[in-house]
């Protein structure tokens, strides 16, 4: 793994107007990423991940902020001077069913990127895409079918062929194992592990299944209503995580438990969820959190390092 | 926000005396293409009674939604139901006509799709959509629709229900779309719902808390549950019942009790292999080797013999019929000692 960084977000903000409302998406989110280093970035379902997937990529535009690849700024370059970096960065997006070309082949969805920057032959392109095919847990022959005509799993694999065909240096994935069972999923991150061994792969892996996360990334940054709240090391993280969102987060995943009886209790999170239109004071966990003292509704905490590696966005840590 | 506490449900609704809501028995499905027929579901049954929660859990491709929108009539071009029944009230719904099918779908079933792009039209506001269900059912007035849906959005954990409900599908976030999709499925107050992958999208903390809405809401009403997931954890937590499918069959069914105590099936047993334990985080998870099969024949035998490590010549030679190993849990394998109930029929 080498230090330079890969990939660098610096204080990246992204507002929606929402019935002339502002509702920000993404506040002041600075991240990076290492040649061949994966983070894994997980949170509240709405708190701004795949946003900020689509701003690290290009296909949303961040208000403020910058984008760097390998030092050179995205931010403000047209989809057409975008391109050329494509080729390095990929995504797998969160709705496969929407993402495919719904008129194409399988095999032409796959090698789309390679046949329209003429990469290689339509002929080349279909042995390449029936070899990711296969790659990817399907049949070669699967390419000559329509993608309604598979299930969501299936579907949801002919996305991560299609993002692996232009061989990219970083992957972003957007819950891209979540609709698979989970034999296929310990199979897609078995191929995830090698291409990150093999090829120097990196990754944002964007997930909700926490034990997936787990086993990709070497740092887990948290997400809470647009901001990053917690970043570390997978390993810190699993084992003591800090911030008091962190901790229900990691603590809600459902075991297998050995029989009935051994069920958890099924419960929400005490406290009513803020609102996001209106987010200007305080910590933004200050209206659940279960140790909130008086400053917490006042002044909002920043993302401070704790530890090597380890920062932290709360009062009391 | 109410702070929904549910207990950890025992088997309350397997009381045998109640009649099933919904009963499916050998259901077979396939879709017309140009090199040839998919076999994508061959002969399933199942059941659930009022209040009962069915989990479907399977390989994918497995033939899971395929299941569910057969009988909702909602298989789409080519897709073709070959031969069974689906019981509802009464009623076989692979009977109906689409048009019959169309006061059924939303009003007395409710729909979770996999798919989020399938379930909601990507020009209308998320909220009128939902709240369209209600109204076009007849089943309350617009004013009534649109306080009850932004009710349940707020109860499933989205802040500001009431600016969300004049957002369009593309402008939530896809957790966000499909807790709508999970109001839409219950505000008409269905006596079924079919959730199809229900909290893929959702974090761990959100799923807690839909979780324990819908199982709240679904005993109250008595509602029925035909979820699939590939989740175990969920599976465990909610489900009263287990049908694990594979190769378009049903391969294993139990009582969740029974299905976490003994289960049976090689490729159950596979499952739990490939599974995340948080009691043993440092198991590496094994994936089932080899490639699940696209079914372009009949099955002729067991469709888990390519990879299965117990299969033998009769495996490759005949389909296994589910039969009982112990009280109320039956398995389709060979080699399960079990008693025979009826041989599979053939499938065309
Ligand atoms: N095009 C858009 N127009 C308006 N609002 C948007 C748009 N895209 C996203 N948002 C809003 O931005 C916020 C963040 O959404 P985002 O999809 O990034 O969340 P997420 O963290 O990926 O959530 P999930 O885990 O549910 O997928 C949400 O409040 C969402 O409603
Ligand atoms: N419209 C169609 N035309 C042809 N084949 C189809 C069509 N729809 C589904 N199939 C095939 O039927 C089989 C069963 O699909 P189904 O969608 O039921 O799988 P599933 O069990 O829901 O899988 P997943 O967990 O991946 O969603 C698959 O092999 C799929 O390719
Ligand atoms: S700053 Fe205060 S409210 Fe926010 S997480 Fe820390 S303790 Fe809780
Ligand atoms: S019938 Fe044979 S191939 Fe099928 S699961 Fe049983 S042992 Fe394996
Ligand atoms: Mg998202
Ligand atoms: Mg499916």
């Amino acid at each position: 793994m080498s230090l330079t960084p890969f990939l660098d977000l610096r204080h990246i903000e992204k507002s929606f107007r929402v019935r002339g409302k502002r509702l920000p998406a993404v506040r002041d989110v600075s991240l990076s990423i290492r040649e061949g280093e994966s983070l894994g970035l997980v949170g509240e379902s709405g708190s701004g991940k795949s946003t900020l997937g689509r701003c690290a990529i290009g296909l949303t535009a961040p208000d403020a902020g910058s984008v760097r690849l390998f030092g050179q700024e995205l931010v403000g370059r047209s989809r057409r001077d975008l391109r050329p970096f494509w080729r390095h960065m990929q995504m797998v997006f969160q709705d496969a069913g929407v993402a495919l070309h719904p008129r194409m082949t399988v095999g032409r969805n796959v090698i789309d990127l390679l046949v329209a920057r003429r990469l290689v032959s339509r002929r080349e392109g279909l042995e390449i895409a029936r070899q990711l095919l296969e790659q990817v847990g399907l049949h070669a022959d699967q390419a000559e079918a329509f993608p309604f005509e598979l299930s969501g799993g299936q579907q949801q694999r002919v996305m991560i062929a299609r993002a692996l065909a232009v061989e990219p240096k970083l992957l972003i994935c957007d819950e891209a194992v979540s609709a698979l069972d989970v034999s296929v999923q310990a199979q897609m991150m078995d191929l995830f592990i090698r291409l990150k061994q093999e090829r120097n792969l990196s990754y944002l892996f964007i997930s909700h299944n926490l034990p997936t996360v787990g086993q990709i990334a070497d740092r887990i940054a948290v997400m809470y209503l647009g901001e990053i709240v917690e970043v570390g090391t997978t390993q810190r993280m699993f084992q003591k995580p800090y911030h008091p969102y962190s901790k229900a987060l990691f603590a809600s995943v459902l075991p297998i438990p050995a029989n009935v009886s051994a069920r958890r209790e099924l419960r929400a999170l005490p406290g009513e969820m803020p609102s996001p239109f209106d987010l200007s004071r305080g910590c933004p966990f200050h209206t659940r959190c279960p140790v909130a003292v008086d400053r917490c509704r006042d002044v909002r905490p920043q993302l401070r390092a704790i530890d090597d590696d380890h920062q932290v966005a709360c009062h009391l840590a | 926000m109410a702070d929904f506490v549910v207990e950890a449900r025992t088997d309350f609704s397997n009381d045998v005396s109640k009649q099933p809501v919904l009963e499916v028995r050998d259901l077979v499905v396939q879709f017309e293409r140009a090199d040839g027929v998919v076999h994508a579901v061959n002969g399933v049954d199942f059941a659930v009674r009022p209040g009962e929660w069915l989990g479907i859990i399977g390989e994918s491709g497995s033939g899971k939604s395929v299941t569910l929108m057969s009988i909702l009539g909602l298989l789409g071009e080519g897709g073709r139901v070959i031969r069974g029944n689906a019981w509802f009230n009464g009623v076989d719904l692979v009977q109906l006509s689409d048009r019959q099918l169309r006061t059924v779908r939303g009003k007395d079933i409710g729909v979770v799709f996999q798919n989020l792009a399938e379930g909601f039209n990507p020009y209308l506001p998320i909220g009128t959509q939902i709240a369209e269900v209600l109204v076009n059912h007849r089943l309350c007035t617009r004013r009534t629709a649109h306080r009850r849906v932004i009710e349940f959005m707020h109860e499933l954990g989205i802040a500001d229900a009431k600016a969300r409900f004049h957002q369009y599908p593309h402008e939530l976030s896809g957790g966000m779309r499909q807790r709508a999709m999970i109001a839409s499925a219950i505000v008409s107050e269905p006596k079924v719902i079919f959730a199809d992958e229900p909290t893929t999208a959702l974090d761990s903390t959100v799923q807690m808390q839909v979780l324990a809405l819908l199982t709240d809401i679904c005993r109250k009403r008595g509602t029925a549950v035909v979820m699939v997931t590939h989740d175990l954890g969920v599976a465990a937590h909610t489900c009263d019942r287990i049908v694990v499918m594979y190769g378009g069959i049903v391969m294993e069914e139990a009582p969740i009790d029974e299905f976490l105590q003994f289960p049976t099936h090689p490729y159950t047993l596979g499952l739990r292999d490939a599974s995340f334990d948080p009691e043993q985080p440092d198991r590496p998870l094994r994936p089932i080797p080899g490639v699940a099969p696209v079914l372009l024949e009949a099955p002729r035998g067991c469709p888990f013999a390519p990879r299965c490590h117990m299969a033998t010549t009769v495996c490759r030679e005949r389909l296994p019929a589910l039969r009982q190993t112990r009280p109320d849990h039956r398995v389709a394998c060979h080699h399960v000692q079990g008693e025979n109930e009826h041989e599979p029929y053939p499938i065309p």
